[in-house]
């Protein structure tokens, strides 16, 4: 690709008719502005200058981005960092909701490439950053609500990098912080996580021990949990369950002297869509947790991991599967609402789990079978059956749950006992089987029928037209499995069958599925191409064939006839090993030429071509004497046999190895030669080849002729070392 | 790239207090040093470190005392002494489990970071796991009837293999070992044991395992002073193959690929054992053993093609202790009951290198390959409150303990992706466009040439009436004057 000089580029920043050449040219040829005059870099610094003053907001569009891109020079920044930056700040003051948002985000971008720049350079830091830190923070808190999530981030950086500089900052931010947080407009999950994370690093920003403000705002944040979930009490009866009531005993007390993070909630049993507020709070607090313990910390910090589980456990346990309504609440919408929120809860609390487990491996296993326990209540069962309508009316939530269990077990890499994961297992096999819609219910045409009254069956009823699609092409009507569901279920099996020995019942129904769907979706596409989750469920099955007695390699072999792992599996092969192949010397090759040339022309044209290059290469009389054999040896010749270089194995032979000997005394016949290995080789007849040890060492100290290394005539991927046996003659 | 070697001694008898006792870190292909230990001794097998440079740790089992003595990467001396219940005999660090499904990118390093769990022996047979982030005491388990030797774990964390003098080798499952919820139950978890094996006749001297990261795989080797090493399947719990030896074994290490075995025997001398061979009736290449066969190593290799004979010396009777392969298995490190470390040239046989001698007989041995940047001479960072690791705990954690259970940790970042200037640059290529006027419409306002004359006029003719307006004033005052001039007189 070609790129504009810097002439061109100069004149085309008075007035640029396009900027994107322009900032190709400027990113990518580097020696544009490490080779410019110093006049030249003046003019193009005071012409961006000049862009980003301009009133014309396309024209400071492009000012700004020639900024973000002339930053990344050392010299420019070094020189004229102070204006660049001071006239990003000045954009950024006078910015306002008339002007178009696109300048302020490009703005900010800029702002903070320069900060990144800048950043770890103590002279530019010291001299260009540090006085307009302040600035450029009050400036993100003031105009936060233009592009919040961009300035959030933004905010989060520069709290993690400067704390010091941040601490006046520190309340401010986080009063604007909560107040967005428990606004009662929906915000974005991105910019939620993005204010959690910011507040969550705010505690790094405290002068004395972060790491108790740290705690002490987990602990706080667990408390109003707590707090939140003692509410459910007035609805449920928690008496029933002890279990429960020891898990909330468990948990911190909460005062009423307690400062709350998040204002009181307002809920009014009449009025049914406040109670959605408990779920939503139960949501947030989580998602709080969830940003204290995954966002960085500059101190170690003390994680109540057994507090957290403690809390997912008594969540997951307040559910209406164990616990009665109180008498008092008798009305089918509140107790409707109440499960749904319910279900909310529980969907938040895996999540946190999950993430859990992603940052904190190891550390979680001690909780595994309680984990595990608690999860299986989330299963929807019936009559000791998985309820299918609730499955599928509540998909996402049982998602969740199997994508926790899926990074749970994906902690470990083997389990003794399968029985817990048994319902996980079903559950998954029915989310992916095929849905149909079900059978139409015209329950008024049947009773007519039944009464006989044909007259009033006569009069053409509108709404039958789609019915009777449904009933006469029932395969258009098979509802599509999401492919978020199929990518959930498939890496559950993925983690699943290497590690867990399932009932046979259970292994058979997956392996079916893994082999029905590549068929399918092998024949659905030109190229007969198979998705890469379902390949690798394939080789995960056949590489863990559990109670099978018969393989699924054929089958698997002609579903992918391409795959690298199944051809190892086919045509197995040993690792290449250390192995010497001797030097032919080159009179001797000659006369093998002229035994075979008849019968062998083309590996005398070979030879031919090796003989030419070999006597160009003027070897020194010292050197030669030490590759050389001083005693030729009659039957080097057979070395070039190919049949005693190692052969790659014989599947067949191979498979044959250790039958009828196996429990005999069998010897090591590597150990057996009794002289050098070369001349063991060089002393057998050509017709009965001998045996090459798999490692044969050789010692360099005293190379006999026949040890000498051709690396050049080596098969193998072992690359031998060079020896150097203290030749001096190297240097000359 | 380079890689590292660490070694250290059982520790004089004569020298109570270790004064003479230094551990090394040095370079296997060069002659830098990157760190050194004082008053460092450990049992056999009793010493382990967390890895290489600032922040990492070494932990070492002081003998005949019930402590672990902790030392950081940058600092000579002891930086913790930490009581344990009793003295240990071997050391082994469980490194946090890498998920495969993992959506997230991988983490920055810590300042402040640990492995996983810490797992010791003890010579009574004991058991025990530490979680090294909490200091909790996950489990005590009296492991072998004698002695513990050694405990290796597999790469996934999975399993924990310990051998003793009892000649067993148990195999642990991790996850049951440190399980609240067993304890909580019962006092004692039974299924933590996954398999016991118990066909050595003799003590066993060590254990290592295939380098393989599939279990499926997983072979374990068992060397013993009975003259054997077993080969054994982890997961179908059979015995594959018996190597007979012809003295006893008192150490082993396997070639990174598999490929050869090296067996360190009582009488300094290191066996190499090939897992393939030729075979010489239909010249294919075979694996040996397998299938419970019993493969005789022969004494008899007057060539030396299988013997390293660096360690022998005709004064006194020499152990090979120690053994360990290099990243391309061309090096072999072998460490005796003299205290010498000796780096030796597979092929050739002979030393290459002749590391700094210690004074006892070396206990462990460890390899590791450093990256191109690797910087030594990194100091401590951080004060002791935000560095010393959490006291192991002496009481197990019981089942209630698990509400208070507490993590000491410091939590990173995920590694930030590099900008993509090409991702930005499209980005503002889209933004470019529209500011563009892609419509036929020009929605342009311009300033209309009949405005503009509009305001000349009216300019005009403000300045016109403005002239008459002062002309007018001027000829008022004047008329005032004349006025008052004609009532005054």
């Amino acid at each position: 690709m070609s790129y504009y000089p810097l002439s061109i580029v100069l004149k085309e920043l008075e007035g640029p008719l396009s900027l994107v050449p322009l900032l190709r040219s400027l990113h990518h040829d580097h020696q544009l502005l490490k080779s410019a005059s110093k006049s030249d870099l003046n003019h193009l610094v005071s012409r961006t200058l000049n862009l980003c003053r301009s009133p014309n907001p396309y024209l400071k569009w492009c000012g700004i981005n020639v900024v973000y891109v002339i930053c990344d020079d050392y010299t420019v920044l070094a020189s004229e960092g102070t204006n660049l930056l001071g006239q990003l700040i000045k954009i950024t003051e006078s910015y306002n909701s008339t002007i178009d948002l696109k300048i302020f985000t490009s703005c900010i971008d800029a702002i903070n490439k320069i900060c990144d720049n800048i950043r770890g350079k103590p002279t530019l830091t010291r001299e260009i950053l540090t006085p307009k830190l302040p600035t450029i923070i009050s400036l993100y808190l003031e105009k936060l609500h233009h592009q919040p999530l961009l300035v959030v981030n933004s905010l989060t950086k520069l709290i993690t990098r400067h704390p010091t500089t941040y601490r006046t900052f520190g309340n401010k931010t986080k009063v604007k912080l909560l107040n967005m947080l428990s606004s009662s407009y929906t915000l974005p999950s991105d910019l939620r996580s993005a204010i959690m994370s910011t507040i969550a690093a705010l505690p790094c920003i405290e002068k004395t021990e972060p790491e108790q403000v740290w705690e002490s705002n987990v602990r706080d944040a667990i408390r109003e949990l707590k707090s939140v979930i003692e509410i459910y009490g007035e609805f449920l009866i928690f008496e029933e369950d002890q279990d429960l009531k020891s898990l909330m005993e468990k948990l911190p007390r909460t005062d009423a002297s307690q400062t709350m993070l998040l204002p009181a909630l307002a809920i009014d049993v009449n009025e049914g869509l406040t109670l959605f507020q408990l779920s939503t709070r139960i949501s947030i607090l989580f998602e709080l947790l969830t940003a204290y313990t995954t966002t960085e910390t500059q101190f170690t910090v003390k994680v109540p991991i057994g507090q957290l589980i403690t809390c997912i456990e008594t969540v997951i346990s307040i559910s209406t599967k164990f616990l009665k309504f109180k008498g008092d609440v008798r009305d089918h919408t509140i107790k409707e609402i109440i499960n749904c929120t319910l279900r909310t809860n529980h969907e938040a609390a895996m999540k946190f789990l999950s993430q859990l487990c992603r940052s904190y491996g190891g550390s979680i296993l001690p909780f595994f079978n309680d984990i595990l326990g608690f999860l299986e209540f989330v299963v929807p069962f019936k009559d000791n059956t998985i309820n299918y309508l609730e499955l599928l009316a509540n998909e996402l939530l049982y998602l969740t749950l199997l994508e926790t269990v899926t990074t749970l077990l994906d902690l470990t890499d083997n389990l003794g006992d399968s029985s817990q994961l048994i319902r996980f297992v079903d559950m998954a096999l029915i989310l992916v089987e095929p849905r149909s819609e079900p059978e139409p219910t015209n329950k008024a045409n049947t009773n007519a029928n039944a009464n006989g009254n044909f007259k009033k069956n006569k009069k053409k009823n509108n709404n039958s037209a789609a019915l009777s699609d449904l009933l006469s092409h029932k395969n258009l009507f098979n509802n599509c499995i999401p492919p978020q569901t199929l990518q959930g279920v498939r890496r559950l099996f993925n983690v699943l069958i290497p590690k867990v020995n399932l009932p046979p019942t259970q292994h058979y129904k997956i392996i079916r599925y893994i082999i029905v769907e590549a068929v399918n979706t092998r024949s659905t596409n030109q190229e007969h191409k198979v998705s890469e989750d379902l390949i690798k469920l394939l080789e995960c099955a056949l590489l863990n064939p559990g109670f099978e007695t018969v393989s699924i390699l054929p089958i698997v072999s002609s579903i992918l006839p391409q795959d690298s792992l199944i051809s190892l599996f086919n045509s197995p092969r040993f690792p290449p090993l250390p192995q010497y192949v001797k030097q032919i010397p080159l009179e001797k090759e000659q006369d093998y030429e002229q035994d075979y040339e008849q019968d062998q022309p083309t590996l005398k044209r070979r030879t031919e071509n090796e003989t030419e290059d070999s006597s160009d290469d003027v070897i020194p009389d010292s050197k030669r004497a030490k590759i050389e054999p001083t005693e030729p040896v009659k039957t080097t010749v057979v070395e070039v046999n190919s049949e005693l270089v190692f052969q790659p194995p014989d599947p067949n032979q191979v498979m044959l190895f250790a039958t009828a000997e196996t429990t005999e005394e069998t010897s090591v016949p590597a150990l057996v030669p009794a002289s050098a290995p070369a001349l063991v080789s060089a002393s057998v007849p050509a017709s009965v080849p001998a045996a090459v040890p798999v490692s044969v060492p050789a010692t360099t100290a005293k190379p006999t002729p026949s040890q000498a290394v051709d690396i050049n005539e080596s098969d193998s991927d072992f690359e031998m070392p060079l020896l150097d046996g203290g030749d001096d003659s190297d240097e000359e | 790239m380079d890689e590292a070697v660490f070694y250290v001694a059982e520790g004089d008898p004569a020298d109570k207090h270790s004064q003479e006792s230094i551990a090394y870190h040095v370079s296997v292909h060069g002659h830098q040093q990157h760190a050194a230990f004082k008053l460092a001794n450990a049992p056999q097998n009793g010493a382990v470190l967390t890895g290489t440079g600032p922040q990492e740790r070494l932990f070492v089992a002081q003998k005949k005392k019930a402590l672990i003595n902790v030392y950081s990467w940058g600092k000579e001396s002891i930086d913790q002494r930490i009581p344990v219940p009793e003295e240990i005999s071997c050391l082994t660090l469980v490194h946090h489990p890498n998920t495969t499904t993992a959506i997230n990118n991988p983490h920055e390093l810590a300042n402040f970071r640990l492995p996983w769990l810490l797992v010791a022996g003890s010579p009574t047979g004991k058991l025990y796991v530490w979680e090294l982030s909490s200091g909790a005491l996950l489990c005590v388990k009296h492991a072998h009837y004698q002695g513990m030797r050694k405990a290796v774990v597999t790469r996934c964390g999975t399993f924990i293999i310990t051998v003793g003098d009892d000649g067993r080798c148990m195999v642990w499952r991790t996850i049951d070992l440190i399980s609240f919820t067993d304890k909580a139950q019962s006092d004692v978890s039974t299924n933590a044991l996954f398999h016991s094996m118990a066909d050595h006749t003799l003590p066993i001297t060590d254990v290592v395992l295939s380098p393989t990261g599939q279990l499926q795989d997983l072979k374990v080797y068992t060397s013993s002073q009975d003259g054997t090493v077993r080969e054994y399947d982890l997961l179908t719990k059979q015995l594959v193959t018996t190597f007979v030896l012809p003295n006893p074994v008192t150490s082993l290490c396997l070639d990174p690929a598999s490929r050869l075995l090296y067996c360190g025997l009582n009488n300094g001398v290191i066996r190499s054992v090939p897992m393939y061979t030729v075979n010489k009736h239909n010249q294919t290449l075979e694996h040996i053993g397998g299938l419970g066969s019993i493969v005789t190593v022969s004494e008899n290799d007057p060539n030396l093609e299988f013997t390293f004979v660096n360690h022998q010396s005709n004064d006194s009777e020499t152990l090979v202790t120690q053994l360990k392969v290099s990243l391309d298995g061309t090096l072999l490190i072998s460490g005796d009951s003299k205290g010498r470390v000796l780096i030796s040239d597979i092929i050739s046989k002979q030393v290459i290198k002749s590391l700094t001698s210690l004074n006892s007989s070396i206990s462990f041995i460890e390899t590791q390959v450093l990256p191109s940047d690797f910087n030594d001479s990194g100091l401590l960072r951080g004060d002791k409150k935000h560095r010393l690791i959490p006291n192991l705990k002496r009481i197990l954690a019981g089942g209630e303990e698990r509400h208070k259970h507490e993590l000491n940790i410091q939590i990173t970042d995920e590694v930030e992706e590099h900008d993509d200037f090409h991702s930005w640059l499209a980005q503002k290529s889209r933004e470019e466009l529209e500011f563009k006027n892609l419509s036929d419409v020009n929605s342009q306002i311009t300033s209309a040439d009949v405005e503009s004359s509009n305001s000349t006029e009216l300019q005009l003719k403000l300045d016109k009436i403005s002239a008459a307006y002062t002309a007018l004033r001027k000829n008022h005052e004047d008329l005032f004057e004349k006025y008052k001039a004609v009532i005054n007189d």
